[in-house]
């Protein structure tokens, strides 16, 4: 056979490596940044590009889509290269897919500490953004295609299936997710409203995780482990099924996030059940790998990539069966909203991700570069750092969700809440914040130790650019195998495997998403439900803008202990325009969905200048702009004609008309302050803010509790 | 060895065997006495039956299990031990069939099935019996290692040692027997094995298959508690505590009743209260800060110790004063309250001007009182 000579690209796999370290090291500082401020509220420096709710989305969108997408893909075109026996399709796409997603990357550590936010966690992003991200998957898509179809090897592996359900599910979910009406350029509402907002985001949401933080993952998985440990896969067998399995119904679990919420209950119970299904195909993945490792456990304890490899996979295991767990409504009543999430993620997050990219860089460094790695002992140290900085983050955390949960639900002998004042839960597990601070910078200390390494050992050899490799190309005849397994069919054909994945992952998305937003009785309509005023709209802008969401939750679950709290449970009828909708996912300070019309507005006042002057003790940070900054009336029009396109029901040439409601009710929020002795002017943004906060909830307030 | 050689006739098992069953429905009465004392709705349902079946079908088998290693120990028993297996087994489905039996009625009243047992009953009902699987496993562990201790079983023969429950589960192929299981797959240097799947896997996967299927027909096809069900339980069970609790004196203090408490030890309770509480929007000393000077004689909302109670109760929302009626326990509202009441005439520092009216105390008392009743009923 006529063996053909080709290079394998290897500065693109150098390029997203470099990215994914630098912007690694970025977001964790972050991370630890906004880690310590829960200790030291103090640290947000006072200004608002610094504050919680801007950067702690700026944190999970670089380590997510910075760190972990640029580590996947250095892993996906470096293997997918490998595994085609094939250049990459298209240099210039590379290099398209490669500044392409760093400029996204800027753009979203530009705009995300501004306050341009969407709103909806983890795809907070704004819409010209999302459209650059939808245009570069497409060229990091049409590349890996072009590469496949180029082939020099006529099945496809295992890892190839799980980064083409990875390219097709993450555009589906990315386009869907982001369906939004732009209000200027950098202002969009999102599609979709209250209950229907909130499953389209966590049927997105949950699967960023699956086909972002997961699939890819598998599959660099499936390459790497048996490259470091010289060892065959375990079972073919068990790749196909955990495969096919995992793909349909990961797709099913995003209710899950949203259980004893407003949810119609037949969408929790199927989150319920397809999360608790999805343990077997999930663990499928980890045996698959950690039976690879048979008879070569001896290799484990020299080799460091291969115990990177290790805790990587023993991670993956634990928080894909915590996961299940955690979508079991009793023990989700007690752990939702807390630290425990928290924890769980970065198990999922340090160690799965974490711990795969690091052994993943190691092993391809020296490769790379053509030199042995510089310090193996560095390696070690990395290695046994990051696995304490996993521990010392997720134990105190365990233990600060649960604590604070048990608070949250205690009641006395009398009847009433244990602790009535939210703000004692906080201040119980402050400790265990600073305590996960410093898991948090061990394991930041590890990736700065192996950055070092890392550019020491790049220092010392020379990129080998474009590596030599040969192999024959494909016939256009072929005999198949006689008994060969059924699956080799669809191994041969690309095209047909990616339209079979596609057709997987849409059913459990179209089973859920379909029925709620055509079923009419599936959001009971409330008739005093009524959309905001122009002046609540702005405020609730600002709410966005400010992250509010991402400490405050807007939904009260129907337990006594929380109706007791905050009042009357949240209902599906009371959040049709809320575009996007702002449940949250973590009550760092309390509910706020029955917040109107609980305090006056002088307290919101006080409270927004310094939260500690009315909640001593607070850590809520300081926002002394909103007392100084104007509001931008300007847009009011253009946000009313938006919402009116998304159908919330303004009359007809509101917009027009809109700003004179809104400085009407500006005024005599003013008048009220001024009552109290506060001066202010009726245009200042913390008077919209005050109108926001004073309305939320209210609107079956008053026809349950007329006082 | 010899004495057990003695001992081969079956009939003696046997009459062990039924003297332990014998034993059980005595135990089986008593259990069923609790039951119908503590909660009779309990007979009614048919799942109940099922589960008190299996439980006792499984406590026969531990008791059986039980007895015959304690013959073992005794040496009483034959060493043809192996022929008394077929009655473990019988029991064992003897067990199990009776609450199959059970199941069949269960299902043609499918709609008794679910509604007279809680949650809470069912759950402690499975502990029971997985506790019970759990230990007829480990007994016929202890069973298995000392028949192979007593030579009449190899280790080789045994299906339940560790090792052979291993190789059961896993179906793993030794290594160096790896090339029967080789696939001629390979891709860039990557081969791969066909192993089977692990049946332990398997069952895994089986086992959440069904569990899905059953959690999805009990609570969208049957009564299985909706969250709203569940929470209007939760309020009303509290509801029934705390009426009960509030025929108590001191809790069922409230603004109709409130009377001012002029011991140092309530004022002192007060104060406490206030400081943590109050302090924050009315000053330290209760001169006013937000909210208005407590000190004077100027009252927005009244000053006579029933009036101050029904301000912390209710609050004035509207006004800014929130509601602690969540908060606050009567007891300690009348002790907060009587805290403010003392502070009237204390002229502390910094004190806001004054705001309200001039409040005089005999004239309000009734028309107070009124009020307060007309509002606690609004608010209830």
């Amino acid at each position: 056979m006529q063996q053909e000579q080709f290079y394998y690209d290897n500065k693109v796999v150098r390029n997203f490596a470099y990215a994914s370290i630098i912007f690694g090291l970025i977001g964790m500082t972050v991370g630890l940044l906004i880690a310590l401020q829960l200790v030291f509220p103090n640290l947000n420096f006072g200004i608002p590009y610094t504050t919680f709710g801007r950067i702690r989305p700026l944190h999970t969108n670089a380590v997510i889509f910075a760190f972990v997408g640029n580590g996947l893909f250095a892993g996906v075109y470096y293997s997918l290269q490998r595994l085609c026996k094939s250049r990459m399709y298209s240099d210039v796409l590379s290099n398209i897919n490669f500044w392409g997603w760093q400029i996204i990357i800027l753009a979203a550590a530009i705009t995300l500490p501004l306050g341009l936010t969407s709103g909806k966690e983890y795809a907070e992003l704004e819409w010209p953004i999302d459209i650059a991200i939808a245009l570069i998957w497409v060229v990091f898509g049409w590349n890996m295609f072009g590469t496949i179809l180029k082939r020099r090897e006529r099945h496809l592996y295992v890892a190839i299936w799980f980064f083409i359900a990875t390219f097709v599910t993450v555009a589906v979910l990315h386009i869907v997710n982001s369906f939004e009406m732009p209000v200027s350029f950098f202002k969009s509402y999102s599609w979709y409203a209250g209950v229907q907002d909130a499953l389209v985001q966590w049927w997105y949401g949950h699967n960023a995780v699956a086909f972002f933080l997961t699939t890819p993952y598998l599959g660099l998985m499936y390459y790497f482990l048996p490259k470091a440990a010289n060892r065959p896969v375990y079972s073919y067998r068990l790749s196909i099924i955990h495969f096919w399995a995992l793909i349909f119904l990961y797709i099913w679990a995003g209710p899950h996030h949203l259980l004893y919420t407003s949810l119609p209950d037949w969408a929790q119970s199927l989150g319920v059940v397809f999360s608790v299904m999805l343990i077997a195909p999930s663990w499928g993945g980890m045996i698959n790998g950690l039976l690879t490792l048979r008879g070569a456990w001896d290799k484990v304890r020299e080799d460091v990539i291969l115990k990177f490899f290790v805790v990587a996979i023993t991670a993956y295991g634990m928080s894909t069966f915590e996961g299940p767990m955690l979508s079991l409504k009793n023990v989700n009543a007690i752990a939702h909203f807390t630290d425990w999430i928290i924890a769980h993620v970065h198990i999922g997050a340090l160690g799965w991700n974490g711990f795969l990219t690091f052994g993943m860089l190691y092993w391809l460094f020296p490769r790379i570069y053509g030199k042995e790695l510089y310090s193996k002992k560095l390696a070690n140290f990395h290695f046994w750092i990051g696995t304490l900085g996993i521990l010392f983050y997720a134990i105190p955390l365990y233990w600060a969700g649960i604590t604070q949960s048990l608070m949250w639900k205690e009641f006395t002998v009398e009847g009433y809440l244990k602790y009535p004042n939210f703000l004692e839960t906080v201040t119980q597990i402050i400790p265990m914040y600073a305590l996960r601070s410093v898991g948090g910078l061990l394991y930041l200390v590890g990736v700065i130790v192996m950055t070092y390494n890392l550019v020491k050992t790049a220092l010392s050899g020379k990129l080998i650019a474009n590596e030599l490799a040969q192999a024959p190309a494909l016939t256009k005849e072929y005999g198949v195998a006689k008994n060969e397994h059924w699956h080799r069919w669809i191994e041969r054909r690309p095209v047909q495997l990616m339209v079979l994945s596609l057709i997987v992952i849409l059913i459990g998305g179209a089973a859920e998403i379909i029925p709620t937003f055509l079923i009419k009785n599936n959001i009971p309509t409330i008739a005093s439900v009524k959309p905001y005023t122009p002046l609540e709209l702005q405020g609730r802008d600002i709410y966005i803008r400010e992250g509010c969401n991402t400490c405050h939750s807007q939904m009260v679950r129907p337990f006594r202990s929380e109706t007791e709290r905050y009042g009357e449970y949240s209902k599906a009828g009371e959040f049709v325009y809320d575009h996007p909708f702002l449940w949250g996912s973590k009550r760092t300070g309390p509910d706020l969905h029955r917040v109107g019309g609980k305090y006056p507005d002088s307290w919101h006042y006080n409270h927004m200048l310094e939260p500690s002057s009315m909640s001593p003790g607070s850590i809520m940070p300081t926002y002394p702009w909103l007392l100084d900054d104007n509001l931008d009336t300007a847009s009011t029009a253009a946000k009313i004609r938006a919402m009116q396109t998304v159908g919330v029901p303004y009359p007809q040439g509101y917009d027009l008309i809109a700003n004179n409601d809104l400085m009407h009710q500006a005024d005599s929020i003013k008048n009220t302050l001024a009552e109290s002795g506060i001066k202010t002017a009726s245009d200042k943004e913390i008077v919209a803010l005050i109108a926001y906060l004073q309305r939320l909830g209210k609107d079956i307030k008053l026809t349950t509790k007329v006082q | 060895m010899n004495s057990l050689k003695k001992i081969t006739n079956k009939k003696q098992i046997l009459t062990l065997l039924f003297a332990f069953i014998i034993t059980n429905i005595n135990a089986q009465n008593t259990v069923q006495t609790v039951a119908v004392a503590t909660a009779p709705s309990m007979w009614a349902s048919p799942l109940f039956w099922v589960f008190a079946f299996a439980i006792l079908g499984l406590l026969l088998v531990i008791v059986a299990i039980g007895g015959v290693l304690v013959g073992l120990v005794n040496n009483k028993i034959a060493k043809q031990f192996k022929n008394t297996l077929p009655i473990f087994l019988f029991l064992f489905f003897f067990g199990i069939g009776n609450s199959n039996a059970q199941t069949v009625t269960a299902t043609t009243a499918v709609t008794q099935l679910t509604g007279a047992l809680d949650p809470n009953t069912i759950m402690i009902f499975l502990l029971v019996i997985g506790i019970e699987l759990f230990v007829i496993l480990y007994l016929y562990a202890i069973l298995e290692k000392m028949l192979i201790a007593l030579g009449y079983k190899t280790k080789e023969e045994s299906k339940w040692t560790y090792a052979a429950i291993m190789k059961r589960m896993t179906k793993a192929i030794p290594l160096d027997r790896e090339a029967e299981v080789a696939t001629d797959h390979n891709y860039d240097g990557i081969v791969e094995l066909d192993n089977s799947l692990p049946p332990w896997w398997v069952y895994l996967f089986y086992g959440t298959i069904a569990f899905a299927m059953v959690y999805l027909v009990y609570f969208n096809y049957f009564d299985g508690p909706t969250q709203k069900m569940e929470y209007d339980t939760e309020v009303a069970q509290a509801l029934v505590k705390k009426n009960e609790l509030l025929k108590k004196a001191a809790a069922a203090v409230d603004e109709t009743s409130v009377v001012v408490l002029s011991d140092d030890a309530s004022i002192a309770k007060g104060k406490g209260s206030f400081v943590t509480k109050c302090a924050a929007c009315h000053g330290q000393n209760g001169e006013g800060l937000v909210g208005p000077n407590l000190t004077d004689e100027y009252w927005i909302h009244g000053g006579g110790i029933k009036d101050i109670f029904k301000t912390i109760k209710y609050g004035w929302p509207e006004k800014g004063m929130i509601s602690w009626e969540s908060q606050i326990q009567p007891l300690e509202m009348q002790q907060i309250a009587s805290f403010i009441y003392s502070l009237k005439g204390s002229k502390p520092a910094n004190a806001k001007a004054p705001q309200g009216t001039i409040y005089i105390e005999t004239a309000a008392v009734d028309t107070t009182a009124k009020t307060a009743i007309s509002d606690s009923t609004k608010v209830l």
